[in-house]
């Protein structure tokens, strides 16, 4: 899964090491409109629904943190 | 035109939206809508293929969009709706967006450009001339925002957000006439109004003001700069911004 979901980042922002970075949102390296694109890819992908509540910095700042949301949300 | 009182409906709207791949230009969060909706300010108007949400404003609404498929037909807007986008180069989808929405009838006012200063720990000198408002000063520090910013394409602060932003010690004044105005994000600080009374100008107020919010705060500084006006972009690169590549195109619908 997580390789998918490296996938989906890399195509959304390819210039950003998604492996490594784990303050995407809080260093400005992903902007708000790259995650409604990251939202809308994992929704489609790993079948999941992501809301409006979910939309937190904490959510979104590392590839670990996205996978996170994404499996809580399939439980 | 429906105006929305329950968070969840809009809520569930905007998830079937991305749903659909949609375009948009809203990035509100949560905390903003519920604050929105409980002023009664949300208002939509849906179809197959597109979500409108309006935001009331004193003059006008704030438009924002989830385009998926066929454009909607925009006659149902109320005079004066203001739409605006950001995005950078790279962003296709949102430029063609903002192309259609002038195809639609929106014309394009102006573009803006961010800039951006990473966080600085030096210690800047502060002018003694520069103190953080008062309640007192809220009659003063609306006239001169509403004097030098347009109330439809501005941002003008509310009158309940500007008296939090003066609680908060978030307006600065210079007491030869100049405000400075920003707000607090969880990763940023964002720069909102800078402004001087007429026959202040050309004296470096807007400089020690901006001097001054620097000596404020300890992370990163945004700032929207309306493209082509080279006295405010003066100031912000003479304090070390620089354009990061983000822009908006600022529409009206008349």
């Amino acid at each position: 899964m997580k390789e998918k979901l490296l996938k989906i980042l890399t195509d959304i922002c390819p210039d950003v090491d998604f492996e490594t970075e784990t303050s995407l949102v809080d260093d400005g390296l992903i902007e708000s409109l790259d995650i409604v694109a990251i939202v809308t890819e994992i929704m489609a992908e790993f079948d999941v629904e992501i809301n409006v509540d979910d939309l937190l910095p904490e959510n979104f700042n590392s590839a670990d943190a996205i996978l996170e949301l994404i499996e809580s949300k399939k439980n | 035109m429906k105006k929305i009182t329950d968070y969840s409906e809009l809520s569930t709207k905007i998830m079937s939206c991305l749903k659909n791949k949609a375009i948009t230009n809203f990035y509100l969060s949560k905390d903003e809508i519920l604050s929105e909706i409980s002023a009664e300010h949300i208002y939509i108007e849906e179809n197959d293929s597109s979500l409108i949400i309006l935001r009331k404003r004193e003059t006008h609404y704030s438009m924002y969009y989830y385009l998926w498929g066929e454009f909607p037909d925009f006659s149902f807007l109320p005079a004066m709706a203001v739409a605006e986008t950001a995005m950078r180069e790279k962003d296709t989808a949102l430029k063609e967006a903002d192309e259609l929405l002038v195809s639609a009838g929106f014309c394009r006012e102006f573009m803006r450009n961010r800039m951006s200063r990473p966080a600085d720990i030096s210690n800047n000198q502060v002018s003694p001339r520069i103190r953080t408002a008062e309640k007192s000063d809220f009659d003063g520090a609306k006239q001169l925002l509403y004097n030098n910013f347009s109330s439809l394409t501005g941002c003008l602060p509310s009158d309940d957000s500007l008296m939090t932003a003066i609680g908060e010690k978030r307006i600065l004044l210079h007491d030869s006439g100049g405000l400075l105005h920003f707000e607090k994000t969880k990763t940023a600080y964002e720069l909102r109004h800078l402004c001087t009374n007429e026959n202040a100008r050309g004296k470096g107020i807007g400089g020690e003001l901006v001097a001054a919010y620097h000596s404020m705060i300890d992370k990163k500084s945004v700032v929207w700069v309306r493209d082509g006006y080279a006295p405010a972009e003066k100031i912000y690169i003479n304090n070390g911004y620089t354009r990061d590549g983000m822009y908006s195109s600022v529409l009206i619908y008349k």
